[in-house]
């Protein structure tokens, strides 16, 4: 498998031919907007009968993509995803704008959007530590329910702009994150797990009980929308011709924050401290014998997570206008847990995926309110099994070096045949 | 020649087990020494006191002319100490070239022109390597795995090295090129520390060499010598080599 994987990534970063490369954009931009209408009629269809076999189907075709007779169409689209991501991003970016203007009839699916893209940025801050730095953490409410009271009692009391409230709640958070990663980095592993669990459950009690602070099980009430000069987020957002309802200037300020922390966390991916995350997580001795300093970093792993958490958090309080205790439990730190690992921990994509799939399908299935829990059980220990390392791996995003960028590296002209010939001959090749 | 690394009457205790018995030993510039012995002689602890992760009971550590007795491996490591270690432990769902662009992670602040130089003189180093710059390091064969070891610790532009057990877990003729690039990095006047069972090998490269005996250095001398030497032979060495 891996072997396979490799060949397949061999075959996607050949350098490519001007027409080659602009089928391959066509081939990923429409594979994309395809995604995306399959999507949008999902979320379109209102019965319910309807929606199961509309599932039924969508699981069906990704099945046959995978193993079945249309294998090689998957293959040939994931060799395009290869050579033309900034296509398929734009794509993206642009089906996501259209989002509102396409629903604009149905305010509850602009604000369901809205919320997914808050569970994105979320999901994006526990894919950090999680994901990359290899951290375990079943208390990410705790920074949703720093950001989310840092900005609402600044708004509410001090009259705070929601935009300094998000830095700071941001902030905030990560200084929670920053309180529980210097102790408990002493323990690894599951016992990270539980003492994060811990300190979740210990923050939630707090807020329910330190009222000076939170007000108590009452919540902070009225917070004031986000408002851009004279245009207030809580009357329709007006686009030339077009009127949408005012929950469009949630989602697009959502959507902003989302794609910004994607991209900020694919910096980071990319980037040697990313790198020294990902060593920590594979073997943290072998890290610290090439010099990272594992415990800083680990901490900065935490803090970093967490202060996306806040920014989430803050959104979410001004979205809906009001922050409680019950609004960051428990149950809450395991959603945003199982976005990541269902999406796929260490891969922006999945993790992204993972929040807008556990945010939306929950909402399909409102009408039973008592079975929702059990069904969601049983679809992950579907899910665990059938893909254990969720929807879209980490070993499909890896990053590559480029045919051009390896050429350059072995020693000028020489391609792998001369370098086939030199360990033949030579003494080093092993 | 100017001395590099010394340890002063280390002495480590797991629990209440006293490991090291009051190590002395030293490395100077540009010269490999070799640290013999059997097992649960304490090499490893050794190595792990020099690098860091253990911090001895008592005695001092002393590189590159700082005290760094109570520094965390990093800031060792900052100074000019790469170690390849034990049983090689790369990152193995990482790539080739993200293990090696590992073994630059102090530098990161350099040029990338510089690192990238060197990156290239270790792919010269190790043709095979540079072929599987894109590929998963769990996925190479076990020799292939110790080159990019030692690739990983050269990327550190290191003042020493320090080599746990290379020849560990290899057939005999890897064995061979495994020494072979030690003579190579020897060469090239880098300083080695060379921790090995196979006494043969070592002493074979080897300027001067202590044998290590549950705890205390029993032996020290040049390493020639102690390869001739048929008492030291038979007595520490294992009589089949």
């Amino acid at each position: 498998m891996p072997e396979k994987d490799f060949v397949a990534c061999q075959a996607a970063i050949e350098p490519q031919k001007g027409p080659r490369r602009l089928v391959d954009a066509a081939i990923a931009g429409t594979a994309v907007a395809a995604l995306c209408v399959a999507f949008a009629v999902g979320l379109a269809i209102r019965q319910l009968p309807y929606f199961v076999v509309y599932l039924a189907a969508a699981i069906a075709i990704a099945l046959l993509l995978r193993r079945g007779p249309m294998a090689g169409i998957a293959e040939r689209v994931g060799a395009a995803f290869g050579s033309s991501r900034p296509t398929a991003v734009g794509v993206l970016v642009l089906a996501l704008a259209a989002y509102p203007i396409l629903f604009q009839g149905n305010p509850y699916l602009i604000q369901v959007g809205a919320l997914s893209a808050i569970y994105v940025i979320m999901a994006s801050g526990l894919n950090i530590t999680l994901g990359y730095a290899g951290l375990l953490d079943i208390g990410f409410a705790v920074y949703f329910g720093a950001g989310a009271y840092t900005s609402a009692q600044l708004a509410v009391n001090f009259g705070v702009s929601f935009w300094i409230g998000i830095v700071l709640g941001g902030l905030c958070a990560s200084i929670f994150g920053f309180i529980v990663a210097w102790p408990a980095l002493r323990v690894h592993d599951h016992y990270l797990g539980l003492v994060t669990l811990g300190y979740g459950l210990m923050m939630n009690l707090l807020a329910r009980n330190l009222r000076f602070l939170t007000n108590g099980t009452d919540g902070v009430i009225n917070i004031p929308p986000p408002s851009i000069g004279a245009h207030d987020f809580t009357r329709p957002l007006i686009l030339g011709p077009l009127t949408l309802p005012f929950q469009a200037n949630f989602y697009y300020l959502a959507l902003a924050i989302a794609l910004i922390t994607c991209f900020v966390s694919y910096r980071l991916r990319e980037s040697s401290l990313g790198r020294a995350w990902e060593a920590i997580r594979e073997d943290e001795i072998a890290a610290r014998c090439s010099g990272v300093n594992a415990r800083g970093m680990k901490i900065l792993a935490f803090s970093t997570g967490a202060f996306f958490g806040g920014v989430g958090g803050s959104i979410f309080a001004h979205m809906i206008g009001y922050i409680g205790p019950d609004s960051f439990t428990f149950l809450e730190s395991i959603t945003v847990l199982v976005m990541v690992v269902l999406g796929g921990a260490g891969n922006i994509v999945g993790a992204a995926l993972g929040a807008v799939l556990l945010v939306i399908i929950p909402e399909r299935f409102r009408e039973f309110q008592e079975l929702r829990l059990l069904l969601f059980g049983v679809a992950l220990v579907l899910l665990m099994i059938g893909r254990p390392q969720g929807i879209l791996p980490r070993r499909r995003a890896r990053r590559l070096l480029p045919q051009e960028k390896l050429a350059a590296l072995s020693l000028g002209e020489a391609g792998p045949g001369r370098n086939a010939r030199a360990s033949s001959d030579g003494t080093l090749g092993a | 020649m100017a001395e590099l690394l010394r340890l002063e009457g280390i002495v480590t205790y797991y629990g209440p087990i006293r490991i090291l018995k009051g190590i002395e030993l030293r490395v100077d510039e540009g010269e490999v020494v070799a640290l013999l012995g059997g097992n649960a002689a304490g090499k490893s602890t050794t190595m792990k006191t020099i690098l860091g992760l253990i911090t001895p009971a008592e005695g001092r550590v002393i590189f590159a002319g700082e005290d760094v007795t109570r520094a965390q491996p990093a800031a060792r490591i900052a100074l000019g100490l790469a170690p390849v270690p034990e049983a090689r432990r790369l990152f193995p769902s990482m790539s080739v070239y993200d293990n090696l662009m590992m073994g630059a992670y102090v530098r990161r602040r350099k040029a990338g022109e510089e690192i990238r130089q060197d990156l290239k003189r270790v792919i010269a180093l190790f043709p095979r390597v540079g072929e599987r710059l894109n590929q998963n390091a769990g996925t190479l064969s076990g020799g292939e795995q110790q080159m990019v070891a030692v690739g990983r610790a050269l990327m550190a532009r290191p003042r020493l090295i320090l080599m746990d057990e290379p020849s560990m877990g290899l057939a005999p003729i890897l064995v061979d090129r495994i020494y072979e690039i030690v003579r190579q990095i020897k060469s090239l006047g880098t300083s080695m520390l060379i921790v090995e069972q196979n006494a043969v090998m070592a002493l074979s490269v080897a300027d001067r060499a202590y044998v290590l005996q549950n705890g205390s250095l029993v032996i020290h001398g040049a390493g020639r010598e102690l390869l001739e030497s048929e008492g030291i032979r038979k007595a520490y060495l294992g009589g089949a080599g």
